[in-house]
């Protein structure tokens, strides 16, 4: 009769599901978690991890890989002022176009070479070869002369006063690794997941969600306290990177949705830490082709934003509105109004351009839910005076190949942008020179600016330089070359039981992982 | 069993399946002629330097006549080359098998849940035709049949994640579980790894993004099978068995079930396909790799390579799906195969 | 109605407690498709910011979501972009389905087999990805999603449709005609179609209760309705961050989901049991 004892379970099937119940139960229990979770640290940040090619450190998630893996000649410290890093000893010349280093003789790579002067040569070369991500912040780069492994000149091709200070992003690559992994891209699709650098943390491995790390101990920086592990996890969902965070899976949540920091403030066990970068939420125009090439629509259409109750709902009040095209945190930046909503003098404004029939349009990253809900907010503020906005989502990547064609650029685009460093000179020319194709973001295409930019550039005077840096933030206001909304307060909420108050890097939108420290044990 | 007329069969739909590949390949070289702008440039992204583009052009063979390119992509497809992914660098087929896994992983288990789940409610429903347990299951089945899959993973994943933290929230495994990735997903890994707590920590990650996905097409197969059943035990067949003085449990089982395995497989059969189709949106909702995150991401970046390579891709899993099903019905069912292989 | 080879089974006019709620409900989302936007005021896409995400009151019956705009009356605007998309793709691709199917089953042999062919890759191929495919060339809209839908539906209609009419054809009173020399075409139109009308009736029903749930899915992911509208699956998405907060930013619009999903579903239910009582339940 075995047909009948089909209906009850066989000795096998009981048997497997009581081992099922019991591996079931031991993961319930918890069972044994990695011995080092204590000393490791676990990051949630939004947005696509695309490479880890330090090429690409103009992605924010690129960047934030690259701060963990790679070193830098020199960076900014906390006062925003520019200090060596590899480099022991820099000086500009006189006449802008070379700059002689001293480097460190005590640094290796993660694969125990160590690094001299011509990794640093062939980092720069090989940036100017592509010249794609971060080769833009190196305009006027020309050759590196190696005097020996601890001495080199950079020369330029032209004046070009920014350039110290985009050596904060030029993460150095282990030239002999690089070359040795060339393929047919120059390396670009074994950086993509590879590490030939020389950071405070050692690559082990990465997918599309998570990136993980181990302390290089051979590194020539020792600090305190630096975690032996790191993990950095893409979680793009704030409400989920809330449940990570409360459920520990997370140490540190970055970008969190200022609604959620507000709720988790109140948590005993976490601290909300507001990171004070240099990002701006603005809406930025195409000034040359379109309904926007109009300066008069651009000013009406400033004046239609609803700020206040943007800062307020969608961002907590974590932030500052703007009054200029600098981010507030950044100095030599003139006396300008703030910005305001004022819906009569739009329509009045409005009523005087011809505007029937015309639909407006604006792109936006659908990633990010706060600039969404601003895409949307702005929207329907657009009805109040009458005009028609569409909406369009768009992915960075995208965004950025469309600013080499100033057909293709967006009519309006909606952005949280930040300064690559603390220096006001980088902001203006990359984003309003004419020549800065590719980063100038409006098309924006002015000779009068033009003309100031190129002299700051061949000024050796830090106070002079700040003068012109005024004088083109004035002429940009007037022309409204965007809608600048507000400068944020990012904020980062963590165990402080676990990390010590993570703090803002000046040299991107968040931190810098090489600043992660463990709470001292108390 | 002739063999000659299995193999027949076999070649048959061998060769069906290949039709349909085909088919599929010459849509999606349609769909890139179709697409708007330089397909060389599409095919190394908008960063690249004039001279990768011309090497693209002569590589995809552009300056040919179609029809030539039309063999040469056929070609290529032969060889596994999709194209290189232009966020990752990648070349597309590697980015979807190193995913893929993850996706199999999830439908397998929503399967198994499916199955699990439904094919037990219908055997007692029908059996107790009328009664309590009858009418609360086709009740349940008609409110999950029309829950959109997203809503309740979101609903599943506060309730029991967040609120009751009964399960995790998101992700394939807690920091330091995962088992070494030799597959890609992390069940498997685990298991081939011998390592217990990892299996576990897994099986509790894909607990919930199973049964979210397997909701819907358990209220199918549940409605499906039990018609099926109610069909077989109220025929005039069955009348003789009973009258041969069957138990009722008999009848069920040894006749009743097998004769409605065939259509309830076949229903099986098909969902495969919409499971994998609706696993972008549980991947989405608990932060799980697999190819409709994969190609979610891809759309959203305008890789035009990784989304055609994706949707080829995809079209042949579900494609081999299918006619690995259409196999099992022919072993399954002797119905089946006196249809397909008598004549 | 063209001659039919059923027997004239006794229609029960009244309804049953069942089938009537069925049919109110059904008539409540018609009215909101229909009236919906007339109905309701001007601020359904008018975002409050400062009255976002506050709970249900007497002025905000279902709460304001994440823009401060009313809930309860965003789903009622909403209907028109879920259900009225999902009736319209749906019987877009039974009218296509119908075409092929009869064009196959009428036409030579070849035809039949190309035909059947096609199917097979339009089967092998899920609705999502095909959705996904084409919010890539042609932008995310609404009507991507409804192109991509429309091309995925039809072949299994067309499949069902076709074995329906071989069915059909191959029943007597079918042959009957024939030998009295009716031609093959007004066998189609006037004996053959009407008769798997009933079945395609049936699946019409219960294809919308499921291309709610893909369109919703589509826009949840974003690459079907866009801001400001009011779709359902674009409420759910906006309001996914809001589950624990603001719970009715996403019950309300989910709940509406589900509710036209397992409307249309019983909606198939009702009238597959009212062509074969057979199936009657107790």
């Amino acid at each position: 009769m075995r047909h009948l004892k089909s209906m009850r379970f066989r000795p096998g099937r009981l048997a497997a599901t009581a081992l099922l119940t019991v591996a079931l139960a031991t993961g319930w229990a918890g069972g044994a978690a990695a011995a080092d979770r204590a000393s490791t640290v676990i990051v949630a940040m939004a947005g696509q991890i695309n490479t880890l090619d330090p090429m690409r450190a103009d992605y924010s998630q690129t960047n934030l890989i690259a701060s963990a893996v790679y070193d830098t000649l020199v960076t900014y410290n906390a006062e925003r002022q520019l200090v060596g890093r590899l480099a022991t000893e820099f000086s500009l010349a006189p006449d802008v176009k070379s700059i002689a280093m001293t480097l460190r003789s005590d640094v290796t790579f993660h694969d125990g070479t160590p690094l001299t002067a011509k990794d640093i040569a062939y980092t720069l070369d090989r940036l100017k070869r592509l010249g794609a991500g971060v080769a833009s912040l190196i305009e006027g780069y020309e050759s590196t002369t190696v005097v020996d492994d601890t001495h080199l000149t950079i020369n330029l091709s032209k004046p070009y006063s920014l350039f110290l200070g985009s050596l904060s992003k030029i993460y150095i690559l282990n030239s002999a690794l690089v070359e040795a992994n060339l393929g047919a891209d120059d390396g670009q699709g074994w950086l993509q997941g590879n590490d030939a650098g020389s950071g405070p943390y050692v690559l082990d491995a990465i997918t599309a969600q998570d990136v993980s790390f181990s302390r290089f101990d051979g590194y020539w920086d020792q600090v305190e306290r630096r975690p032996e592990a790191l993990v950095y996890r893409r979680i793009d969902e704030g409400a989920t990177r809330r449940d990570e965070l409360l459920a520990g899976n997370i140490d540190i949540g970055l970008a969190m949705a200022d609604r959620d920091a507000a709720a988790l403030a109140s948590n005993p066990a976490l601290k909300v830490s507001l990171l004070q970068s240099t990002v701006q939420t603005e809406i930025l125009f195409n000034t040359r082709v379109g309904p926007t090439a109009d300066k008069r629509l651009r000013r009406a259409l400033r004046l239609v934003y609803d700020y206040e109750g943007g800062l307020a709902s969608i961002r907590g009040n974590n932030g500052v509105i703007a009054n200029g095209p600098l981010p507030t945190p950044l100095n030599c930046r003139p006396d300008l109004p703030v910005a305001k909503r004022d819906i009569e003098a739009a329509k009045a404004a409005l009523a005087e351009l011809a505007l029937d029939g015309v639909t407006l349009k604006m792109n936006f990253q659908p990633a990010f839910d706060a600039q969404k809900q601003e895409a949307t907010l702005f929207q329907s503020n657009m009805r109040d005076v009458g005009l028609q906005l569409e909406l369009e989502p768009i992915a960075f990547p995208n965004y950025l190949a469309s600013l080499k064609d100033p057909e293709m650029i967006p009519q309006m685009m909606l952005l949280e942008d930040f300064a690559q460093f603390p220096d006001p000179g980088i902001v203006l020319v990359k984003g309003y020179h004419s020549n800065a194709i590719g980063t100038n973001r409006t098309g924006y295409s002015n000779p009068d600016v033009d003309a100031l930019l190129d002299a700051a550039l061949a000024e050796p005077d830090e106070s002079r330089r700040c003068e012109i840096y005024k004088q083109v933030q004035t002429i940009l206001y007037d022309d409204a070359v965007m809608i600048d909304i507000y400068t944020l307060r990012k904020p980062a909420v963590y165990y402080p039981e676990k990390v010590e108050a993570p703090v803002a890097s000046p040299t991107g939108s968040s931190i810098s992982l090489a600043d992660v420290r463990l709470a001292p044990k108390s | 069993m002739a063999v000659r007329s299995i193999l027949r069969f076999l070649l048959m739909r061998l060769g069906q399946t290949i039709l349909t590949l085909w088919g599929l390949a010459s849509l999606v070289f349609l769909m890139i002629k179709l697409l708007p702008g330089d397909e060389a440039q599409m095919a190394v992204g908008a960063e690249a330097s004039p001279e990768q583009i011309e090497a693209a052009r002569q590589r995809l063979g552009l300056d040919a006549p179609v029809i030539i390119q039309y063999l040469l992509f056929l070609s290529r497809l032969v060889k596994g080359d999709l194209g290189v992914s232009i966020s990752t660098f990648q070349p597309v087929l590697n980015d979807l098998v190193a995913v893929f896994p993850s996706t199999l992983e999830l439908v397998s288990f929503a399967m198994l849940v499916n199955l699990a789940v439904a094919v037990p409610s219908a055997i007692v429903a029908a059996n107790k035709r009328g009664g309590a347990f009858d009418g609360s299951s086709r009740f349940m089945a008609v409110i999950f049949g029309g829950l959109p899959v997203f809503w309740l993973a979101l609903m599943l994943q506060y309730l029991l994640g967040t609120v009751w933290r009964l399960l995790p929230i998101s992700g394939h495994n807690a920091y330091g579980m995962g088992a070494p990735i030799l597959t890609g997903a992390a069940t498997l890994d685990a298991l081939l790894a011998l390592d217990w707590v990892a299996l576990a920590d897994a099986l509790r990650h894909i607990a919930l993004p199973a049964v979210a996905l397997a909701a819907l097409f358990s209220t199918q197969i549940f409605r499906a099978f039990r018609a099926s059943l109610l069909g077989v035990l109220t025929s005039d067949f069955m009348m003789a068995v009973r009258a041969k003085g069957a138990t009722a449990r008999r009848v069920l089982l040894r006749h009743a079930v097998p004769n409605s395995v065939t259509a309830t497989l076949a229903l099986a059969g098909t969902q495969f396909g919409a499971m994998v189709g609706s696993s972008v949106l549980i991947e989405s909702v608990f932060a799980r790799k697999g190819v409709g995150a994969y190609m979610f991401n891809a759309v959203a970046q305008k890789d035009s390579f990784a989304v055609l390579g994706s949707v080829i891709f995809i079209g042949a899993v579900v494609c081999i799906a299918n006619l690995i099903v259409d196999l099992l019905q022919l072993v399954v069912d002797p119905r089946v195969r006196a249809a397909q292989l008598g004549n | 109605m063209a001659a039919t080879s059923r027997p004239k089974a006794t229609r029960a006019l009244a309804l049953s407690p069942l089938e009537g709620f069925v049919l109110a409900l059904l008539l409540l989302l018609l009215a909101m498709v229909a009236a919906g936007p007339i109905l309701a005021p001007d601020t359904v896409y008018t975002s409050d910011i400062v009255n976002a995400l506050q709970p249900p009151s007497a002025e905000h019956w279902l709460g304001t979501d994440d823009q401060g705009r009313d809930v309860f009356w965003r789903v009622v605007v909403g209907a028109r972009a879920t259900l009225l998309s999902a009736l319209l793709v749906v019987t877009l691709y039974s009218m296509i389905g119908v075409a092929v199917a009869t064009i196959a089953a009428a036409g030579p042999r070849w035809l039949d087999e190309t035909l059947m062919r096609i199917t097979d890759l339009g089967m092998a191929l899920p609705s999502m990805i095909v959705a996904l495919g084409l919010a890539a060339a042609l932008g995310a809209s609404l009507q991507s999603a409804i192109i991509a839908m429309s091309l995925t539906g039809w072949p299994i209609t067309a499949r069902i449709l076709r074995a329906v009419i071989r069915q059909t054809s191959e029943a007597q009173f079918v042959s009957g005609a024939q030998v009295l020399g009716v031609s093959k075409w007004r066998l189609m139109t006037r004996h053959v179609l009407p008769n798997s009308l009933d079945v395609l009736i049936v699946k019409w029903a219960s294809d919308v209760s499921t291309t709610v749930l893909v369109l919703a899915g589509l826009s949840f992911i974003g690459v079907g309705a866009q801001p400001p509208s009011a779709e359902w699956g674009a409420m759910i998405a906006a309001g996914r961050s809001y589950v624990a907060t603001a719970w009715w930013t996403v019950v309300a619009p989910g709940v509406a989901v589900a509710v036209t999903s397992i409307a249309f579903g019983l909606l198939g239910d009702i009238i597959q049991v009212r062509n074969d009582p057979s199936l009657r339940e107790a």
